[in-house]
């Protein structure tokens, strides 16, 4: 005999659902994971924002230290402004790997960074009668101005800086400066968007919040394209492993000879990322609650390849010279960040649920 | 094998020579099969049906998908056997897809239906077969199922057709059958493919999709832990496995149907994966009564239920002719091939998620978290070596699919080989592939001493294959 339920059973059962639901988000609420919302925020907070500030400080204390040698050409002032360039560039190969948002809405690359340089415009530029920073900025092609034709004029042919801005070399000494300024200005447009509208925008506050996928998206993405970009474009073509000819040409490294000191802190900078500052959070926290397998793995993977290239700096030698009389450590240092490339965008872009490249269909399978 | 062709009278006399004990089970289908029934459920799923594939077609031109995924890219991946298939030029290929669009409209319309219904499986099947990387569950399901429909009498109710050839309000009951044995085929190989370690034992890959969602309202924080990821693995499985038998017992279709549409929401949601929930939900009303669509119109216009418009049974006409026995064969031989052809991955050595070799076709819908790491090393005669990127030769969305799959990437080889013969280049390729399986160590994939332009492209094992880690 088939029974009823009734009414008042029915009643408590539909209760049922709403209530294992009501207990179960509560639970979620209690647990203590942490969020890719509070990654975002945390790696803005203590790593990006910091990075940007410093990197800013340190293009416009190259910019003071250019005017200064400008107005004072001695050796000791051509020395502060070279090791100014030097910290100057470190701190802005440190940011590389967090290279997103405001910094290539507004093309910052192209004023700061771009190579390789052509070095017969810059020394056509030299014959103009006066040179400011809005040509820089404005006219000038992105091959002419950045680090690059900073460093071309500030440290080629030994001292003879020096004889340029002693003989009063207007074109000379304008240039100069004007490659500082354009350079820390537009540092400091980074770090301000930073500090400011798009740093809160990518932790997820104010009216234009980033959902929290994208900025942790961005911030695997930028570090795969940039370990590509060092293994495959740079020393990938440099050691005709990613062509069939050798190019040390695509090596931005000029005569200052900071080719290591870029790889090393390129690969800090995507450290930076991967493990956030030390009271912090980093996209290994999210890793770890998935894996700590693979977070282990990705650790391993970033270590080695700062060893590679501490082995590299050991040397004293330009890495353009390496690349030519110690080419086995190269490769060494190379296959480290191609690891690096690996990890990161197999484990990592699984873990994360990250699609690097153009993916926009239905998939189901 | 060529058929001969026998005049009926020889053909009948085969037949009989074969004792009736054989032809009973046919004889039986075929009777069952013959019972009349109300027509409108299947001119429902007949309208549906053209109503998601238009959907689908706009979404096509909406999102551009025609110049990127069958216009732009240089080379496309061919299926074994279906080499010729080719991409038409720019706007032929636009104009190929506004017939689609025109063709489900007439579906819908039930106007020169049949005819719609053939061209439109042909149409959609040739945009399928232009490209392995546009490979999909529910595109091979709406293959199937135009193909089906054009095969049955989808226009006796509730179509252009049938005003104009009468008032034909009823249809075999193998009608529904069929649809419901092609529906029952995808969620029950579904379900079965998610009996493996990874999803039961580890709830991959949900644990890992799952937390992306962990922004949502009121259901987030729910999204990011790890039990819930085990729950939506079993229950997902479960609910694959169990919900054909759930929709054929009357007493719990009403409760099944709602929590499919909860089911089939959730992924849509949760999941990028287009019109296939959609296309679910809508398939699956032909599990309930055929006469439903009138029965809820009578219900909506306050009116009886108007008298059922059936002829007589035919239970007790005379034995089968033997069209209508071949007509059974013929659809059990369907349903045979669709159940072996999920099947075939058991015929290949190794895992199917690791080297994917029977693993299109197989209803294995939303199983993996699947990354690949691809690059080649070219080598020329003078000994020259340097690496190429498959992006070099192919779209993005290409690039990223044939990085995880080994057909792909012999495929890419090949590309990359015939690009350089053209220039005069003899040259071996190589691959590095390193794939993460469900977020395991990234391993090999692919030997990196074999030659893979050397290698031929067909559905035979690989060898160079590397054995799965696991």
């Amino acid at each position: 005999m088939a029974t009823r339920l009734s009414a008042r059973s029915v009643r408590r059962a539909a209760l049922l659902p709403p209530l294992i639901l009501g207990a179960a988000l509560l639970l979620a609420a209690c647990s203590s994971d942490v969020t890719r919302r509070d990654v975002a925020a945390s790696l803005t907070e203590l790593v990006i924002v910091p990075r940007y500030e410093a990197a800013a400080d340190r293009a416009e204390a190259m910019s003071e230290g250019i005017r200064t040698l400008v107005s004072e050409p001695t050796p000791a002032r051509l020395h502060e402004a070279r090791d100014s360039w030097r910290d100057a560039r470190s701190a802005w190969s440190r940011v590389q790997a967090y290279t997103l948002g405001p910094v290539m809405e507004l093309r910052i690359p192209s004023l700061v960074s771009w190579w390789p340089i052509d070095e017969s415009k810059i020394r056509d530029a030299l014959a103009r009668p006066s040179i400011s920073a809005e040509d820089v900025r404005d006219t000038f092609a992105a091959d002419q101005r950045g680090f690059g034709a900073l460093e071309l004029l500030l440290f080629a042919d030994g001292d003879s800086v020096l004889s340029h801005l002693q003989a009063d070399d207007e074109a000379y000494s304008q240039y100069l400066m004007a490659l500082a300024e354009v350079i820390a200005d537009a540092v400091r447009q980074a770090s301000n968007d930073w500090s400011g509208e798009y740093g809160e925008a990518f932790s997820g506050s104010g009216d234009r919040a980033i959902s929290e996928n994208l900025a942790i998206a961005d911030l695997v993405r930028v570090p795969v394209f940039l370990t590509e970009t060092l293994g495959d474009m740079q020393l990938g073509v440099a050691l005709g492993i990613t062509k069939p000819e050798a190019d040390l040409n695509v090596i931005p490294e000029g005569v200052a000879a900071t080719g290591v000191e870029d790889l090393d802190q390129s690969m800090r900078g995507i450290q930076d990322t991967y493990l956030g500052d030390a009271d912090g959070l980093g996209l290994s926290d999210l890793v770890a609650e998935l894996s700590t397998e693979a977070d282990q793995r990705m650790r391993d993977a970033l270590l080695n390849a700062i060893t590679a290239i501490e082995s590299l700096r050991e040397t004293g030698k330009p890495l353009k010279d390496l690349l030519q009389t110690d080419s086995g450590l190269v490769i060494e240092a190379r296959d480290a960040i191609k690891n690096v490339q690996l990890v990161l965008n197999t484990e990592v872009v699984s873990l994360l649920g990250i699609t690097i490249g153009f993916s926009d269909n239905d998939g189901d399978s | 094998m060529a058929l001969t062709v026998l005049p009926p009278t020889q053909t009948a006399r085969a037949f009989q020579l074969r004792p009736m004990g054989l032809w009973r089970p046919i004889d039986f289908l075929h009777r069952r099969g013959s019972e009349p029934m109300d027509a409108s459920s299947v001119a429902v799923f007949r309208i549906a049906f053209g109503l998601v594939t238009l959907v689908a077609i706009v979404r096509f031109f909406a999102y551009d998908w025609i110049d990127q995924l069958y216009v732009d890219p240089l080379h496309h991946f061919s299926y074994v056997g279906f080499e010729w298939v080719r991409a038409w030029p720019a706007p032929w290929m636009h104009l190929h897809f506004a017939t689609l669009g025109l063709l489900s409209i007439s579906i819908i319309l039930g106007w020169h239906a049949r005819a719609s219904l053939i061209l439109f499986a042909l149409g959609f099947t040739y945009v399928e077969l232009i490209d392995k990387t546009t490979y999909l569950n529910h595109y091979y399901f709406v293959s199937l199922v135009a193909l089906l429909l054009a095969f049955i009498p989808h226009d006796r109710a509730w179509s252009l057709d049938s005003r104009r050839a009468g008032t034909l309000t009823w249809t075999p009951v193998w009608t529904v059958w069929v649809l419901r044995a092609q529906i029952a085929l995808v969620y029950c190989f579904a379900g079965f493919a998610k009996l493996n370690h990874d999803w039961i034992v580890n709830a991959a890959p949900l644990r890992f999709w799952l937390p992306q969602h962990a922004h949502l309202p009121v259901v987030g924080p729910l999204l990011d832990e790890t039990w819930i990821a085990y729950a939506f693995s079993w229950a997902g499985a479960a609910f694959d496995l169990t919900i054909v038998a759930w929709m054929l017992w009357g007493r719990s279709r009403l409760l099944a149907f709602a929590v499919l549409i909860v089911f089939h929401l959730i992924t849509g949601q949760l999941f990028m994966i287009g019109i296939f929930p959609y296309m679910m939900i809508a398939a699956s009303l032909i599990f309930f009564s055929p006469d439903w669509p009138r029965r809820l119109l009578s219900r909506l216009r306050h009116q009886p239920m108007p008298a059922e418009n059936l002829p007589a049974s035919r239970r007790r006409l005379a034995k089968p002719s033997i069209w209508g026995r071949l007509a059974v064969m013929i659809a059990l031989a369907v349903v045979a091939v669709q159940i072996i052809v999920p099947l075939r991955h058991y015929f290949y050595p190794g895992p199917v998620q690791w080297n994917e070799e029977g693993y299109r076709f197989s209803w294995r819908v939303l199983l993996t978290e699947k990354v690949g790491h691809v690059e080649y090393r070219v080598t020329d005669t003078q000994g020259r070596s340097w690496t190429e990127s498959p992006a070099s030769y192919l779209s993005p969305l290409q690039a990223e699919r044939m990085s995880t799959q080994p057909d792909l990437i012999l495929a890419t080889a090949h590309i990359i080989h015939d690009h350089h013969a053209r220039q005069g280049r003899q040259v071996t390729v190589t691959a590095d592939a390193f794939v993460s399986l469900n977020a395991r160590a990234t391993h090999r994939l692919i030997d990196p001493a074999t030659d893979l332009a050397a290698q031929v492209q067909g559905l035979g094992p690989k060898s160079w294959l590397l054995p799965s880690p696991d």
